[in-house]
């Protein structure tokens, strides 16, 4: 009896293997399919038609073109400093989102009684669809009848256009710093997983909070930190919507300079000016050069952490 | 004995500290939320409130669905939500399960092709996707929700495969034995055990149709507009004074596209913020 079920185990186990291969096949062959119909063919197609001078109505007669477009995109000043002016924004908001997320996260594990209210607070503004939280703002910074103004006008100090020229930048950040809270979860996660012996041992020598953080935990989450500003950075040369939901009404409406970012130069050129093939040269550019900085940091964190194993 | 007295003291301050801090960072973090719903309530022709709310006027919020076609618009995000949302909930779920439950030649090529979809930048996707499909053809119509749905969202595929990982494979094992189908494995014994990873999958999906605008800008025509969509850039005016904005009424609507994230959002709470702060999930 004993050696039956066994062997039809064993049986099982050969016809589970045939199964699962095509079970697996038959679920992701959906996702295979799509994957090459809606990502993978666009994406080369994209890439071909960087080549011409595709202009939207000029499909059936292209002409091919070499690297015009993309040597273009280096003699395009307008494409040049909305790059830098791109990842210079994400050198101001990202260090300090992180900073914040890392003050919240040290907060949020400091107590723990309501700690959950708190958590949900911080969280909240980061779920707060876009255009509502855009709108939101914009009654805050409106020259007139904002709130800031409102209150600078009672304390006596002359009102500025917070949507103009000169703040603009700023108020971008204070958007974008706003939606910080999601990060903070990721930073609790990381404190929480620091051995609890660590935390022990700092209490029986005496240690006060401030040397419990500076000593214990910053050091050891200064690792993800560390990786967290690279991505961030990356990822802001990607940053569109909030620039151009700041400043109007359409999502063609060009931001003021010190907001227009370099996304929103490739939109210009597609849905405004219709140079499809610029516009796409000017797509693989940044898509080249966050790629390449994605692996550079892949590959620099994992040798860091293999080291750190050896 | 003073000294462990005076240490007692010292916490205490300490914790009193800590909690002032976090109430004022939550303090600030809320107040443009505070904001914008005291003035949404305040009469139309009256200056803004700050702290202390100018009224009750929820007339406000009948200009802000009555104004525009709001019901035609919250239609379309409902459409967007059954098809997207709905073939999202599907498609992720399976592909999450056949990666991380089921064992096949090849599996790792295809793993990768998910993966891919998170180091390639959106943009580079969205733009070309674009431009190609309309000029196939593939315009003004929702059917791009069904095609952007069926290819999967690999950030919640790999939610669900992190899950999975961690359940013993025994327990197909013994299903199998007794006859069932990988298929009804996935569906009678992983699926009742993933209940919190689905309300997390859940709403983050909800969160992708519903605040997305990029696509029905770039596929859709006016009257097909979702909420978001709709929304965005429109002033509410004066309907015979289009140069005075009804602030008010334009807070209320922000407020409206808020609320069915924000219900969502706590009901899926418990389980977004366990599964984050655990480690398991990282954006």
């Amino acid at each position: 009896m004993k050696k039956f079920a066994f062997n039809k185990v064993r049986i099982s186990r050969n016809q589970l293997r045939m199964q699962e291969t095509k079970t697996f096949y038959a679920i992701m062959s959906v996702g295979l399919v799509m994957f090459v119909l809606a990502r993978l063919y666009p994406l080369i197609w994209g890439i071909q038609k960087s080549f011409t001078n595709y202009t939207g109505f000029n499909i059936d007669r292209l002409k091919d073109v070499g690297f015009d477009n993309y040597k273009r995109v280096f003699s395009d000043s307008e494409a040049m400093s909305s790059l830098f002016r791109t990842f210079g924004i994400g050198l101001i908001v990202v260090p300090l989102t992180l900073i914040i997320c890392n003050v919240l996260a040290l907060l949020l594990t400091s107590f723990d009684k309501g700690v959950g209210v708190y958590r949900t607070i911080y969280y909240l503004p980061s779920i707060v669809p876009q255009i509502a939280a855009v709108t939101m703002w914009q009654g805050i910074l409106m020259k007139n009848g904002g709130l800031i103004n409102t209150v600078m006008e009672k304390m006596g100090i002359t009102p500025v256009n917070w949507l103009g020229y000169d703040y603009v930048l700023g108020s971008l950040c204070m958007l974008m710093i706003w939606g910080a809270g999601a990060g903070t979860l990721n930073n609790i996660a990381a404190i929480k997983a620091i051995p609890q012996e660590l935390f022990e041992a700092a209490e029986i020598d005496g240690a006060s909070r401030l040397k419990v953080i500076t000593k214990i935990i910053l050091p050891l989450i200064a690792n993800m930190n560390f990786l967290n500003l690279i991505t961030g950075i990356i990822a802001t040369l990607q940053l569109f919507s909030q620039p151009v939901l700041l400043s109007g009404s359409g999502l063609t409406s060009v931001p003021l300079r010190p907001i227009y970012t370099y996304l929103v130069h490739v939109y210009q050129q597609i849905f405004v000016n219709l140079r499809f093939g610029y516009g796409l040269a000017l797509t693989w550019i940044v898509f080249t050069i966050i790629v390449i900085s994605t692996l550079l940091t892949e590959f620099i964190n994992n040798r860091n952490s293999e080291r750190k194993s050896r | 004995m003073p000294d462990l007295l005076q240490a007692k003291a010292k916490k205490r301050i300490t914790t009193a500290g800590i909690y002032a801090a976090a109430t004022v960072i939550a303090v600030l973090f809320l107040y443009p939320l505070y904001y914008s719903a005291i003035n949404s309530l305040r009469p139309i022709v009256s200056t803004p409130a700050i702290i202390i709310p100018k009224g009750f006027e929820l007339i406000n919020y009948y200009y802000a669905v009555t104004l525009i076609p709001f019901f035609r618009y919250f239609m379309n995000s409902l459409i967007i939500l059954v098809i997207g949302l709905g073939i999202s909930i599907v498609v992720n779920f399976f592909f999450g399960y056949a990666l991380g439950r089921l064992e096949a030649p090849g599996k790792k090529f295809v793993f990768y092709l998910m993966l891919s979809q998170l180091m390639v930048p959106f943009v580079a996707i969205q733009i070309p996707q674009y431009i190609l499909f309309s000029n196939l053809g593939i315009k003004d119509s929702y059917v791009i929700y069904a095609i952007n749905g069926l290819v999967g969202n690999a950030f919640i595929v790999f939610l669900y495969r992190q899950y999975f990982l961690s359940f013993s494979k025994s327990i197909d094992e013994a299903a199998l034995i007794d006859g069932c189908s990988l298929f009804s494995i996935a569906i009678k014994i992983i699926l009742p055990m993933s209940k919190p990873i689905i309300s997390v999958a859940i709403f983050y999906e909800f969160l992708n149709f519903w605040n997305d605008y990029m696509t029905p800008y770039m596929y859709l025509s006016a009257k097909k507009y979702p909420l978001s969509m709709a929304l965005f850039g429109l002033s509410y005016s004066f309907p015979n004074n289009p140069g005075l904005k009804l602030i008010p009424v334009q807070n209320a609507a922000a407020i409206l596209l808020m609320v069915p994230t924000i219900i969502v959002f706590f009901l899926c709470q418990k389980q977004l913020v366990a599964g984050i702060t655990s480690g398991g999930i990282k954006e």
